[in-house]
């Protein structure tokens, strides 16, 4: 039901995109939140940063104001009735695709991600991604123990700016002994990679 | 290939691809606390340099994809669901550099070449997720906006190009100062 769900959004979004008229637009955009309320009713709910609606919002307040026909008054400021419908169809936009960008979020599940991979001959996406996030603790700590100490022998901002090469190529080479640590152990303990070993260990 | 290297790819790209992941987060989160100006070329700049410093780890075809692929994923992931928009940037920017590499190798060339051309994507990017976000018709509007502003405070005509080119000159100058820096990484990693 998602996926078929999430295959009519695309469509609609896609329709939507492409159309010139804006009642085409507005129908396909209504037709895509009508199909993220069957299939997933939280994505209507996602707002996503208030800065997307920063921008459509002023464009609905200011630009009638002074651009298009100022053919009626609002609170004795002449404004174009055009213009505001024009705006409300950005806004419009931005809401479809905000809820598009949730009904997609929510259609993969990292497993299904991993899976898709796994059929797309990428050998050892399971390994990779289980070791990914476990390896980017250790790293975590070693960006912040390498920049503690490289600001400690310069401790003002000019130097540290001007010499930032060796702060790169210290994290560069911290994070190779690192990745040459684990791959020593992953030998020597038989960790199987590639499409043969599915990520799996070794017997 | 031997399965010590099949070994060393997977896991130099896995690492370096979750070094990328915590950069994206780590400084990430202060450029946008303090609202710093070419915020998405600079981590595309950042990115772009971690890419060239596993490439000279592992100089084979898929490397960068690979890391890229792994950074993608510690992105989407992190917040619990896919955050499927942001990751496209750093999609392209894999699949740039990738090409980079490939076509030219990870010599002074290819080194210098790919944060460029990756902090350059940043320009048709903007004007795609613009078209994205609020379709047809956007880019009308904002010409007739900047030409009202204009007129309204007696600027030049054509101030809204010269911002844009200031704009794309800010992208070209960050990506040129990435790739000095990941030559001068490089040689420095080669001298290790």
């Amino acid at each position: 039901m998602n996926k078929l769900a999430l295959a009519f959004a695309s469509v609609c979004f896609g329709s939507s995109l492409l159309a010139a008229d804006a009642r085409v637009r507005l129908a396909t955009g209504g037709l895509l939140i009508l199909a993220a309320a069957f299939a997933d009713r939280r994505s209507l709910t996602a707002f996503g940063s208030w800065k997307l609606w920063l921008f459509p919002l002023l464009f609905i307040v200011a630009s009638p104001l002074f651009l298009g026909e100022p053919r009626t008054s609002l609170l004795g400021l002449p404004y174009s009735p055009e213009q505001l419908g024009r705006g409300a169809l950005f806004l419009f936009h931005a809401y479809c695709f905000v809820v598009f960008g949730a009904l997609v979020s929510g259609a993969f599940s990292l497993r299904e991600v991993m899976r898709a991979s796994e059929r797309l001959g990428m050998g050892g996406v399971g390994l990779r991604v289980a070791l990914g996030p476990a390896a980017a603790k250790i790293v975590s700590r070693m960006v912040r123990e390498t920049w503690a100490t490289y600001r400690m022998e310069r401790p003002s901002l000019l130097p540290a700016a001007r010499d930032c090469l060796i702060l790169f190529g210290a994290i560069a080479r911290n994070t190779a002994l690192i990745a040459e640590r684990i791959s020593i152990l992953f030998y020597l303990r038989n960790v199987r990679v590639g499409a043969a070993g599915r990520g799996g260990r070794g017997r | 290939m031997h399965r010590a290297d099949n070994v060393r790819v997977l896991v130099y790209t896995t690492i370096f691809g979750a070094l990328w992941g915590v950069v994206e987060t780590l400084l990430g989160t202060y450029l946008h606390l303090f609202n710093v100006p070419f915020k998405g070329a600079i981590m595309a700049a950042i990115g772009a340099i971690v890419l060239c410093a596993e490439r000279l780890y592992t100089p084979c075809f898929g490397a960068t994809l690979s890391t890229g692929f792994i950074a993608m994923v510690l992105k989407c992931f992190s917040a619990g669901t896919v955050r499927i928009w942001p990751v496209i940037g750093m999609g392209v920017e894999t699949v740039v550099a990738e090409l980079v590499f490939t076509a030219l190798g990870a010599g002074r060339i290819g080194l210098f070449l790919a944060p460029v051309v990756c902090c350059m994507e940043g320009v048709p990017h903007m004007f795609v997720v613009q078209r994205l976000i609020y379709g047809e018709g956007v880019f009308d509007a904002y010409l007739k906006v900047a030409a009202k502003m204009q007129a309204a405070f007696n600027l030049r005509e054509d101030l809204w190009a010269m911002v844009l080119l200031v704009w794309i000159a800010g992208h070209l100058a960050i990506g040129i100062a990435a790739g000095v820096c990941a030559i001068g990484i490089g040689a420095y990693l080669r001298r290790e």
